[in-house]
């Protein structure tokens, strides 16, 4: 009886001793799972403001530039991005017409269109991706149109887009302003769209470079609600159409018009935040001069570009900052040749700051190191006879030691006897900025001259232009409408890293990957069996 | 710490004096090399791209992995006996699991080393641009996500004493991981909640270190709910040591 007692009070104790270990143990986990659950809320919600993801390709592929943070952790409005990409019949029917071609819907193009699409697809996703971290108002929505039906076609109705607008389109939707922008795919990219590839031997398309954050920034900018800076196209005198790039300034933040001269005599209206002057055919009359010229040191804003066949030097107004355009071109003694008479600069070597301190339109291409296409350039002699204490002057772009002045405008004939005639090899500035200050609190007047037209025709800013052409465009129409923190070094050169396995080096390949090396590892485990059997 | 030296060393000779080993890290390269070279084509040569294709495959090969390399690791030696021999030895508890899990763990990150040695091969032979930061990033994101792949596969073999059973219940779990980023369907898309599940979505964690990123906080998760899953397999060989 006493035994059977003990037992009992023995078991009682053992019970006692469990649910007490058993109870603690459960305490403790919950504790643990609190603990977890509290360091990583904590972490996620530290994050918000903070980086915490590196990239660690070598590229620095999905890096997006300090300016485009900065602008999208901005944006308070709940934006929907949306990308459905696929064949449509309608392009799949001009292909079937138009097999030989290279164009978008080319039938070359559309024998290897769907992965290639998918490929442009994930890779403008990616960057997506990490727009998204930085701002949980924006959502993003991708599907493939011949792989999932359903959801597309409900985007589609959303957006109330045409599906010439809609497919292989990103789509920009604004929720609460209802805006939408849409951009097309094949514009994120730098596409060679009938290219060469040895590896598979036929013609395929493709990526010689990304244009996918500053499209992205295109399209949040267009339906982010901001002030549009009205800027004006002044003609009347002869001056070069470029219309791409209007159209560029038109789909950011800028407002264009023309601007003729009234009754022969220009008028600059009140709201012109910015003038756009390009390359006058005919020398301007001396009132329209003065008019820019008042305008401009009482606070006005311009870009005026001095091509080949610009006859308007803009001499007093330039002659205030200790410049003047030259009636000569720079050409470079070995590029020019090969590339059809146009002067290719790149950006590591030609857009070298004034004074050490990098120019904040072009820093970012310096710093990018990215090629832009001027064009044969007239060179700005400088002085130091002008008011350094009221005038800030700027080399935006200067050409490299090797570039070579020639003292004509290119006529056709052999560059190399160009030293019996006068050439001088140098380097000289090829773009300036100016910066009229004026009395404290007053607004500066600000001016860039650029010796070029030619970087800024169609041919040089479509999607196969040198891709940094548009961003020193854009940043410099920032810097003149005081809206430095929109500029952006953004487009990146190509992002790939290719290699080529032609001519039987993909047999050799594939045999070394499928079968020596696993055979060597088989043979390496059977060596270990072995020497433990021994 | 030495008892932990010594038992994660006893882990690692058992594997990797087995041909079983060899045999399953041989037919691995042979498939990887495969879908390897498939996407490299595919993609036209762009390495990039064929990593990104093949990343699919890895995706798998971690969900099978996982539960293949963990499931004897208490079940077995609980039904060979070792495991009350080794649970008497001086040595702790947490010892043993670390061991046991770090053994795993080291095992698993040589199944990356065909795609290193493929790598290597178009590097050293083929002059291919090799980006080796996005290569370190995705192996360095499988790898985290492994951690908790292996922990679950880890208790699971704990917690039961069949093989096939562990087995079974650690991909179960680790499906159960990646369906988490499903939950988000049932979210207002862009809500806060949407944004935390996605925060805590294994698939993007996979998919950024393909990417080439590495996120600080996918890792600070991984390690913290790791830890969490140690510490209760822990406890579940304590609890059944005194049963």
């Amino acid at each position: 009886m006493a035994m059977t007692d003990d037992r009992g009070r023995r078991e009682a104790m053992d019970r006692r001793v469990r649910s007490r270990i058993a109870t603690n143990v459960l305490l403790v986990s919950l504790l643990a799972i609190v603990v977890t659950i509290f360091v990583n809320y904590g972490a996620w919600e530290w994050s918000r403001d903070h980086d915490v993801r590196f990239d660690l390709t070598r590229n620095q592929t999905l890096s997006l530039a300090p300016a485009t943070r900065g602008f999208v952790r901005s944006i308070e409005d709940p934006i929907e991005i949306y990308l459905v990409h696929g064949i449509d019949e309608a392009i799949r029917e001009r292909a079937r017409k138009n097999l030989n071609d290279t164009g978008f819907d080319s039938g070359i193009l559309q024998n290897v269109y769907l992965p290639f699409l998918d490929q442009l697809a994930a890779d403008v996703g990616a960057m997506v991706a990490e727009v998204l971290e930085l701002n949980q108002h924006l959502v993003y929505r991708s599907a493939s149109n011949d792989r999932e039906r359903e959801e597309p076609i409900s985007w589609q109705r959303r957006l109330d887009l045409p599906p010439s607008k809609f497919l292989n389109h990103v789509v920009f939707y604004n929720l609460r302003t209802k805006t939408k922008k849409a951009i097309p795919l094949d514009r994120f990219f730098d596409l060679d769209l009938g290219g060469p590839d040895p590896t598979l031997g036929f013609r395929r398309p493709l990526v010689r470079g990304d244009l996918i954050e500053p499209n992205l920034l295109q399209g949040l900018r267009a339906v982010v609600a901001a002030e549009r800076k009205k800027t004006y196209v002044v003609g009347g005198h002869d001056e070069r159409a470029l219309n791409t790039a209007v159209t560029f300034l038109g789909l950011d933040r800028f407002e264009l018009a023309p601007l003729e001269a009234q009754g022969d005599r220009l008028v600059i209206p009140d709201d012109a935040d910015l003038l756009l002057v390009f390359s006058p055919g005919r020398a301007w009359p001396e009132q329209d001069l003065r008019v820019l010229e008042d305008w401009i040191l009482a606070g006005g804003r311009a870009l005026i570009t001095q091509g080949e066949d610009c006859a308007e030097p803009f001499a007093t107004l330039l002659e205030r900052g200790g410049a003047a355009m030259e009636n000569r071109q720079v050409g470079h003694e070995v590029l020019h040749s090969r590339q059809g008479g146009l002067y290719r600069l790149y950006g590591s070597d030609l857009l070298r700051p004034a004074h050490g301190i990098p120019h904040p339109a072009t820093a970012p291409t310096v710093a990018e190191g990215l090629p832009i296409y001027l064009g044969f350039s007239r060179p700005y002699h400088l002085t130091k006879d002008y008011e350094k204490d009221r005038v800030r002057r700027d080399v935006l772009v200067r050409s490299t030691p090797g570039g070579v002045a020639m003292p004509w405008i290119f006529d056709g004939r052999d560059w190399r006897q160009a030293p019996e005639r006068g050439t001088e090899l140098g380097d000289f500035p090829l773009a300036l900025a100016f910066d009229f200050r004026r009395g404290d609190g007053e607004r500066h007047g600000k001016l860039a001259v650029f010796g070029s037209d030619e970087w800024l025709a169609t041919p040089r800013l479509n999607q196969r232009a040198e891709i940094a052409n548009l961003d020193v465009l854009a940043n410099v129409a920032y810097w003149l409408t005081d809206s430095e923190q929109m500029i952006t070094g953004t487009p990146r050169s190509f992002r790939g890293a290719k290699v080529i396995l032609s001519d039987g080096r993909d047999r050799v390949f594939q045999a070394i990957v499928m079968g020596v090396v696993p055979g060597l590892i088989l043979l390496g485990g059977l060596l270990v069996h072995l020497m433990r059997r021994r | 710490m030495r008892n932990l030296l010594i038992l994660t060393r006893r882990e690692l000779a058992a594997s990797f004096s087995s041909f079983g080993y060899y045999a399953l890290l041989g037919a691995v390269a042979a498939i990887s090399g495969f879908f390897f070279f498939q996407a490299l084509e595919q993609g036209g040569g762009d390495l990039r791209w064929a990593l990104v294709g093949s990343s699919g495959f890895i995706f798998w090969l971690a969900l099978i992995l996982a539960p293949l390399l963990t499931m004897r690791l208490f079940a077995e030696e609980r039904k060979s006996g070792s495991l009350e021999l080794l649970m008497t030895a001086p040595v702790d508890d947490w010892e043993v699991v670390l061991a046991k899990y770090l053994g795993a763990l080291v095992v698993f990150t040589t199944f990356f080393a065909p795609f290193w040695l493929a790598h290597l091969v178009l590097a050293l032979f083929f002059d291919g641009p090799v980006d080796w930061g996005q290569l370190s990033a995705t192996t360095l994101g499988f790898s985290t996500v492994a951690l908790i792949q292996l922990a679950i596969g880890l208790m699971a073999s704990a917690l039961v004493s069949q093989q096939l059973w562990a087995a079974l219940f650690a991909f179960l779990g680790n499906m159960a991981l990646y369906s988490l980023g499903l939950l988000r369907l049932l979210c207002e898309e862009g809500s806060r909640t949407w944004n935390l599940l996605g925060y805590v979505d294994i698939g993007r964690h996979v998919q950024t270190g393909v990417a080439g990123l590495v996120d600080l906080r996918q890792v600070l998760l991984q390690v913290s709910v790791t830890l969490l899953l140690l510490f209760w397999t822990v406890r579940i060989v304590e609890v059944r040591k005194w049963r």
